[in-house]
C-alpha cells in the first residue's frame, strides 16, 4: 500500500470511503497496523480524521445475530445432488471443505450420562462464603481474598495459591478430594497436575482428587466453569455435577450448573479430532463444537441446540456478550460476578439487551453502559443498585 | 476473496469454476461460507424466517441443478446476494398479495447498529458518540442497506448498484451522503476535539 494517495486526503470521509482503509479497519494485521502508525506519525494533522474514520467504520458493524445452523444444515442436505454420501457441515466458520472423511460421530464427543449415583460431595452454600477457600482432605483450610486467584496443583503434590505453596500428602494409597470454593464476586483459574486448565466463575465450587484414578480423571462441579482439558485418550476426563456427568476426550467447553438455576448447560467450544473408538450408542448424546446441551431439572429432559459460543465462554476473557438476552438475566449474571445487589423494577422483563460488557470495569460503569443502550435508569444506594424503567 | 479448499489457497473464481464442474467440496464450502450471510441479510428485509430459509433453499437448488450452465464470477458473495435478494423480494411480494394488511410499505432494509461498549469506554466524549448513534439510527433504509453492503460485506460500488437496482453513480452518492451525515454528527461544527483512542485497532 502506498502512502502517496492518502497524503492528499483532506477529510474523514476520504478515508472512510477508501476500500483499502476499510479493509484495514475490518481486518487488521501487523503490516497494515505499522503502515498506518507511521503514516499518522508523519502526518499528525490527519490523525484525528483517521481516528474518527476508524470509529465510524467500527460503529457500523452490526451486532452478532443468531443463525439457525441446524436448519441451514438441513437445507444443504436437501439441496445436494442425490446419490452422494451426505457430508456433515461442521460450522459456518470452518474454511476447510468437508473432505475430512469422517463419520458424524467422530470429533470431540461428549458422552452424557444422566447421573443416578449419589456419589457427590456435599456442597457448601456459596452465598454464605465471603472468602475463597481451599479445603484439604485432612481438614486444613486455606483462605484467599484475591479477586482473581491462580491455583496450581503439581504431580509432586505441591499446591500453590497465587504465590504461596502448600504441600499436600501425595504418598497416600488412597486419593482424597481437594475442594476449591469461590464466592460471588471472585474468580479463579486452576491448573491440575495433568495440565488441564479450569476457570471457575463466581459462586462456584470444584472438587478434585489428590491423585487421579488409573483409568479416569474425575472432578466435581457446582456453579460455572470453563474447561480446557488436556487430551489423554487412556484416561478420559469426567466432569460430574449434581445432575449430569460429562465425559470428555480433550476439549474446551463451558459448563453452567448453579444450584438455583433451572437448567444445566454445557457448551462445546473446540474439540480435537480423534479417530477410532468414537461411536454413538444408546444412553448417550454426542456433541460437536458450537452445540449446547441443556438439561432441564424440572423434567429431566435433555435438549441440544446450536449457539454462538462466544456468548457462553467470553466471561473467561473478561467479557460478557449478550444477544437479545432478557435484561433480567443480564443483571443476574452481573450480580453473581460482582457480588453486589441489583434489584429490578417490575415490568422491566420485556426489555432485551444485546452487546458486550467489559468485566474489568466497575459495576457502576457496566450498568451505565447497559442503561445507555436500553431504556432503563440506574440508581445507586450504598453499593446496591436499582434498575428502573425510563 | 481467497479461502482454503482441500488445503489449497483458492480464489472465488477458482472455487466457482470447480463448483460448476461438479465438485461438491466446493459446494459445501460455498454453502458453509455464505448461507449464513444470506440468512442474516434476508432477516433485514423480513422477520419471516420461513420465507428466508425457503429462498436460500431455492437459490441453492437452482444453482446445483443448473451448475454447468452458470456464468463466471470473481465474487461469489455478490453473485449469491444478487439472486437471493431478487428471489426473496419476489416471494415477499407474492405473500403480500394474499395478505390484506393496511400497511403497504415496501420491503425496507432494517438493521440495528449499537456502538460497541468498549468503544464507549475508550471515548471520553460520550455526548459526541450519542450524537453519532442518533445519526446512525436516522439513516434511511436505503442508506443502511448500502452501508451494510459496503462496510460489512465489503462489496464494490458496481456490485452494490446491481443488488440495489440503481446506477453506480447513484450508489456512490448514496453512501457518500450517508457517511458525511455521520461525520458531521461526530465532529459537529464546533472547534476541533481530539479523541484519544488507546490503540487505533
Amino acid at each position: 500500500m502506498e502512502a502517496e494517495k492518502f497524503i492528499n486526503y483532506q477529510t474523514t470521509e476520504d478515508f472512510i470511503l477508501n476500500k483499502e482503509f476499510t479493509s484495514w479497519v475490518l481486518h487488521p494485521n501487523k503490516e497494515l497496523d505499522s503502515f498506518w502508525e507511521s503514516f499518522i506519525n508523519e502526518h499528525p494533522e490527519k490523525e484525528f480524521k483517521i481516528r474518527d474514520a476508524v470509529l465510524i467504520i467500527k460503529s457500523l458493524q452490526p451486532i452478532l445475530q443468531e443463525v439457525p445452523q441446524q436448519k441451514l444444515d438441513l437445507i444443504l442436505k436437501k439441496v445436494k445432488p442425490s446419490g452422494k454420501k451426505v457430508k456433515f457441515n461442521w460450522n459456518a466458520g470452518l474454511k476447510y471443505a468437508a473432505t475430512i472423511a469422517i463419520l458424524i460421530s467422530v470429533g470431540s464427543l461428549i458422552y452424557l450420562y444422566v447421573h443416578t449415583k449419589k456419589q457427590y460431595p456435599i456442597e457448601v452454600a456459596s452465598e454464605m462464603i465471603l472468602k475463597g477457600k481451599i479445603i484439604l482432605a485432612n481438614g486444613t483450610t486455606k483462605e484467599f481474598d484475591t479477586k482473581q486467584t491462580t491455583i496450581t496443583q503439581t504431580t509432586s503434590g505441591n499446591l500453590s495459591i497465587n504465590s504461596d505453596t502448600i504441600k499436600v500428602d501425595s504418598d497416600q494409597a488412597t486419593s482424597t478430594l481437594i475442594r476449591v470454593i469461590i464466592p460471588y464476586g471472585k474468580r479463579s483459574e486452576i491448573t491440575l497436575a495433568d495440565g488441564t486448565h479450569i476457570w471457575l466463575n463466581s459462586g462456584s465450587q470444584l472438587s478434585y482428587p489428590t491423585k487421579f484414578k488409573s483409568d479416569s480423571r474425575e472432578v466435581f462441579l457446582t456453579g460455572e466453569a470453563f474447561f480446557d482439558v488436556k487430551a489423554n485418550p487412556e484416561k478420559p476426563f469426567y466432569v460430574i455435577t449434581r445432575d449430569i456427568k460429562i465425559k470428555i476426550l480433550g476439549t474446551r467447553f463451558n459448563v453452567s450448573s448453579y444450584a438455583e438455576d433451572n437448567t444445566v448447560q454445557t457448551v462445546l467450544i473446540k474439540g480435537k479430532v480423534t479417530a477410532g473408538k468414537n461411536k454413538l450408542f444408546a444412553g448417550t448424546i454426542g456433541m460437536v463444537p458450537g452445540e449446547r446441551l441443556t438439561f432441564d431439572k424440572s423434567n429431566s429432559n435433555l435438549s441440544k441446540d446450536k449457539v454462538e459460543v462466544q456468548l457462553y465462554s467470553s466471561w473467561v476473557n473478561g467479557y460478557l456478550i449478550f444477544q437479545n438476552m432478557p435484561i433480567k438475566e443480564v443483571f443476574t449474571k452481573l450480580k453473581r460476578f460482582y457480588n453486589q445487589e441489583i434489584s429490578v423494577e417490575e415490568g422491566i422483563d420485556k426489555i432485551s439487551f444485546s452487546g458486550k460488557l467489559n468485566l474489568g470495569d466497575n459495576l457502576k460503569e457496566v450498568l451505565e453502559n447497559v442503561a445507555f443502550a436500553s431504556s432503563v435508569n440506574v440508581k445507586e444506594n450504598n453499593g446496591s443498585y436499582l434498575i428502573l424503567k425510563k | 476473496m481467497v479461502t482454503f479448499l482441500n488445503e489449497q489457497l483458492m480464489s472465488d473464481r477458482d472455487i466457482w469454476v470447480r463448483f460448476k464442474a461438479g465438485d461438491n467440496d466446493a459446494l459445501n464450502l460455498i454453502y458453509a461460507d455464505y448461507s449464513k450471510k444470506l440468512y442474516l441479510f434476508g432477516l433485514k428485509l423480513t422477520p419471516n424466517h420461513n420465507i428466508v430459509e425457503d429462498s436460500i433453499q431455492d437459490i441453492f437448488t437452482d444453482l446445483v441443478r443448473n451448475r454447468r450452465k452458470l456464468g463466471d464470477t470473481d465474487n461469489i458473495l455478490f453473485y449469491l446476494l444478487k439472486s437471493f435478494k431478487r428471489r426473496l423480494v419476489r416471494q415477499l411480494q407474492k405473500e403480500k398479495r394474499y395478505n390484506l394488511k393496511e400497511n403497504d410499505e415496501e420491503f425496507v432494509f432494517d438493521i440495528i447498529y449499537s456502538i460497541e461498549h468498549d468503544i464507549i469506554q475508550k471515548e471520553k466524549a460520550n455526548f459526541k458518540l450519542q450524537s453519532l448513534q442518533q445519526a446512525i439510527n436516522q439513516l434511511t433504509p436505503r442508506q443502511k442497506e448500502s452501508i451494510y453492503l459496503r462496510f460489512t460485506e465489503e462489496l464494490e460500488y458496481k456490485e452494490i448498484a446491481v443488488i440495489m437496482e440503481m446506477s453506480v453513480e447513484a450508489s456512490r452518492n448514496l453512501i457518500c451522503k450517508a457517511i458525511k451525515s455521520l461525520k458531521d454528527a461526530l465532529q459537529g461544527d464546533t472547534s476541533i476535539l481530539l479523541f484519544f483512542l488507546q490503540k487505533v485497532v
